[in-house]
């Protein structure tokens, strides 16, 4: 052993450093405080030198190109704001965590799922956009108005809503007609029988065709969505919009008869089950079953139709159908709440640089640019105007199945039942549900009314624990 | 026992063991396949047109392969950059952390100093915290550092290791003692010893080290997701792959061949290492 009394100092400030540097994680850093914030628009227009702004989004492949086009245009459209378009590999959730972990100042302005605004209200690392539409007199009165409610939390716009979809039924016209369905179903009960038919008259084909009626997808979101078909809530305090959600509200008898249908489609052998969480083309299993004639329908997000209509001409057995996302009830009348991305203003900005990444949300929600916007990568218009505007009234006049998902959200009106929960544990709810829908349709043994109220009892739990930690 | 029976025996027991033989081999075979089918998969799904990728059944033989969508990863998904990175990235933690490895293992081996006990006793703990525990801790303290936008940022946090520390100390106390001693009667300082003595005898440890150290390095994703969300100069090979992904049927040939580009650097380093990364992983189990 070396006894030399230098080189043992100097070993034990080695050991040290390794120790420091090995455990420097298990301490904790000091939590960024949030702070409010106004929107300075006069001022904007004062300025000598550019405010500079850092816009985030998770936008990929075509929508990533259309996405930088705009950015780029509204640069070289005025003086005064320069933004720096940074895109974000990680999709929504990823963001969203870099965007937390650094307390706020990654981003001026960013995009996120629509449905994870009462985490930014929880989190207080973003700032109400009221405040902005407010100091700028912005107009909110063409936005659909479910968009404009689905995003108002504690009575205030926290979020400008600006991508769309919902949920449309994918058919397959030349299916329906060999099987003699003369329209798309318009209830789940129509919605069984056609895909019982399809199977049927399928059995005659030579090779045998539409074995699988219907390609069922198990997404926890159609259940938010056939609640508020229904104007029933998916959480109590009114979809958590008149007070913060406690429980979830969608243990009922009505979604028990509804999880009894579609659990009875898979049991006969007349709908197939796909899980959600499919990797990679897995996603897709759903879509390709109808490529590969083994079903005749699907359900599926609208945000789907660019790419499957790009598709569509690889296969001449396919001749595309749209309809509405086919209703529990006939007398349901709630439409559907949209789902998509909105853009936030981040708490640390200063008054000016709200009013800078204000000015740019603006260009971006132009009638004009929404429209060349939704229409090149096939989101829905949140606004009228954007209905109205040349580039989407050519595209729904082309091809009118582009607007089945824009009427289902202008069905129904604005209302708390009507819009969607507000939760700040959404996605672990999202995902208990999720668990139930699988376990539901992949094992029909499992009774319906169990696995709702499995479902009931582990959101409960999570949004307990999660109310509890703020 | 008649020599008849004992050859009947022998014959017995030398068919016992080609029937046995040939079941391991069967199994590993079988084994062997069933790891190796997605990535056949992978590289096969890669080199066909966007119908074919989505045909049913799968297209298992490419008849026509395509090459573009090579060319579209590398070039137009910028995997040429973004690979860059992951090698600068990787060369720097694996330099790190060899480094401060060796020096506190040796310091932990061969000397007596205060808080030795604590100190093996906490650099032990930390291996059973989970890194996404320290995250936030991580990103702030090189927030705090200024350290943010720099390469530096990707890889500080991990060239200190815990593993490399204990699998080096214990390699550093196989070496007998008297060899120690004997350096020493020769003359031989503290540094010179683990230079020229030391080191060369636990090579095989500091290799197997080594490419557990560049497996990590270059697989990792959340760190440099996070870090990199306003620096994308500094993007890694793996966030790129993700970027690659753009949820349509179209892009999915350029994602296989963005993922087949990025696995080939470590399918050369785990034929080129094999030994030393088996010894690491088997090396504990009799001791």
């Amino acid at each position: 052993m070396f006894k030399n009394r230098s080189i043992k100092t100097l070993a034990s400030l080695a050991v040290l450093a390794s120790s420091v540097g090995v455990v420097a994680s298990v301490s904790n850093g000091a939590a960024s405080a949030a702070t409010s914030s106004n929107c300075a628009t006069s001022d904007l227009s004062k300025v000598t030198s550019p405010v500079h702004i850092t816009y985030w989004e998770s936008t990929a492949g075509d929508n990533l190109k259309a996405m930088k086009a705009l950015v780029a245009a509204y640069n070289a459209s005025q003086h005064k704001v320069v933004v720096t378009d940074v895109n974000q590999t990680g999709g929504y959730t990823d963001t969203w965590n870099a965007y937390t972990l650094s307390g706020g100042s990654g981003a001026n302005v960013f995009m996120d799922d629509m449905n994870n605004t009462q985490a930014h209200v929880d989190s207080r690392l973003t700032t109400p956009i009221a405040d902005c539409v407010s100091a700028a007199k912005f107009s909110t009165k063409t936005y659909l108005q479910k968009t404009i409610v689905q995003q108002t939390i504690g009575g205030k716009l926290q979020a400008m809503p600006y991508s769309a979809s919902v949920p449309v039924l994918y058919y397959n016209q030349q299916a329906f007609t060999a099987a003699g369905i003369k329209k798309p179903p318009t209830t789940i009960d129509e919605m069984a029988a056609d895909a019982h038919l399809l199977t049927v008259k399928g059995a005659t084909f030579s090779p045998q065709k539409y074995s699988d009626g219907m390609s069922l997808k198990n997404d926890p979101w159609w259940l938010e969505l056939w609640s508020a078909m229904g104007k029933t809530y998916y959480v109590d305090h009114q979809n958590g919009r008149a007070g913060r959600a406690t429980s979830v509200s969608f243990d009922n008898a009505r979604n028990v008869s509804l999880l009894t249908k579609l659990q009875n489609m898979v049991k006969s052998s007349d709908a197939k089950s796909y899980s959600r969480d499919g990797a990679g083309l897995a996603a897709y299993n759903n879509l390709f079953a109808i490529s590969g004639d083994k079903s005749g329908m699907t359900i599926d997000t609208s945000a789907a139709l660019g790419t499957i209509q790009s598709y569509l001409p690889l296969f001449k057995n396919v001749t595309l159908g749209v309809a509405p996302l086919p209703r529990l009830l006939a007398s349901d009348n709630g439409g559907l709440q949209p789902g998509g991305n909105a853009l936030s203003l981040s708490s640390k900005n200063s008054a000016l640089e709200n009013a800078a990444a204000f000015n740019f949300i603006s260009y971006l929600e132009s009638a004009t640019n929404l429209a060349s916007w939704d229409a090149s990568t096939g989101y829905v218009p949140i606004t009228t105007d954007a209905a109205k505007a040349k580039a989407i009234s050519t595209l729904w006049k082309k091809k009118p199945y582009y607007k089945v998902a824009y009427d289902q959200i202008n069905t129904g009106g604005a209302s708390n039942a009507t819009v969607g929960p507000a939760l700040g544990d959404y996605y672990q709810v999202n995902t208990d549900v999720a668990n139930s829908l699988n376990s539901l349709l992949t094992n029909t043994s499992v009774n319906p009314a169990t696995a709702i109220s499995q479902a009931a009892a582990t959101a409960n739990g999570h949004i307990s624990s999660y109310n509890s930690s703020l | 026992m008649q020599p008849n029976n004992q050859a009947l025996l022998a014959r017995k027991h030398q068919r016992r063991r080609r029937l046995a033989t040939f079941g391991s081999y069967a199994i590993l075979t079988l084994g062997a396949l069933v790891v190796l089918f997605p990535l056949y998969m992978a590289v096969v799904s890669s080199l066909l047109t966007t119908k074919q990728i989505g045909q049913q059944p799968p297209v298992f033989f490419p008849t026509n392969p395509q090459w573009h969508a090579y060319q579209a990863a590398f070039i137009g998904g910028h995997l040429s950059t973004y690979m860059w990175n992951s090698v600068i990235q990787t060369t720097e933690i694996v330099v790190g952390s060899v480094l401060t490895s060796l020096a506190a293992a040796y310091a932990f081996a061969s000397f007596s100093f205060p808080f030795k006990r604590v100190l093996w006793a906490i650099i032990l703990g930390t291996l059973l915290v989970p890194f996404e525990v320290t995250i936030v801790t991580n990103y702030k303290t090189v927030e705090q550092l200024h350290l943010l936008g720099s390469m530096w940022a990707l890889t500080i946090p991990f060239m200190c290791s815990a593993v490399g520390i204990f699998l080096l100390r214990q390699a550093f106390l196989g070496i007998p003692q008297e060899m120690r001693e004997a350096a020493l009667l020769d003359g031989c300082g503290p540094i010179r010893y683990l230079l020229r003595v030391a080191v060369p005898l636990v090579r095989p440890q500091l290799a197997a080290f080594t490419v557990i150290a560049v497996l990590g390095a270059w697989n990792q994703y959340l760190w440099p997701l996070l870090l990199t969300s306003n620096d994308e100069a500094h993007r890694t090979l793996q966030i790129g792959l993700k970027a690659l992904n753009a949820g349509t049927f179209e892009g999915y040939g350029t994602v296989l061949a963005g993922a087949v580009i990025a696995s080939i650097p470590m399918l050369v380093l785990m034929v080129v290492f094999n030994k030393q990364l088996v010894r690491s992983l088997t090396g504990g189990a009799v001791k």
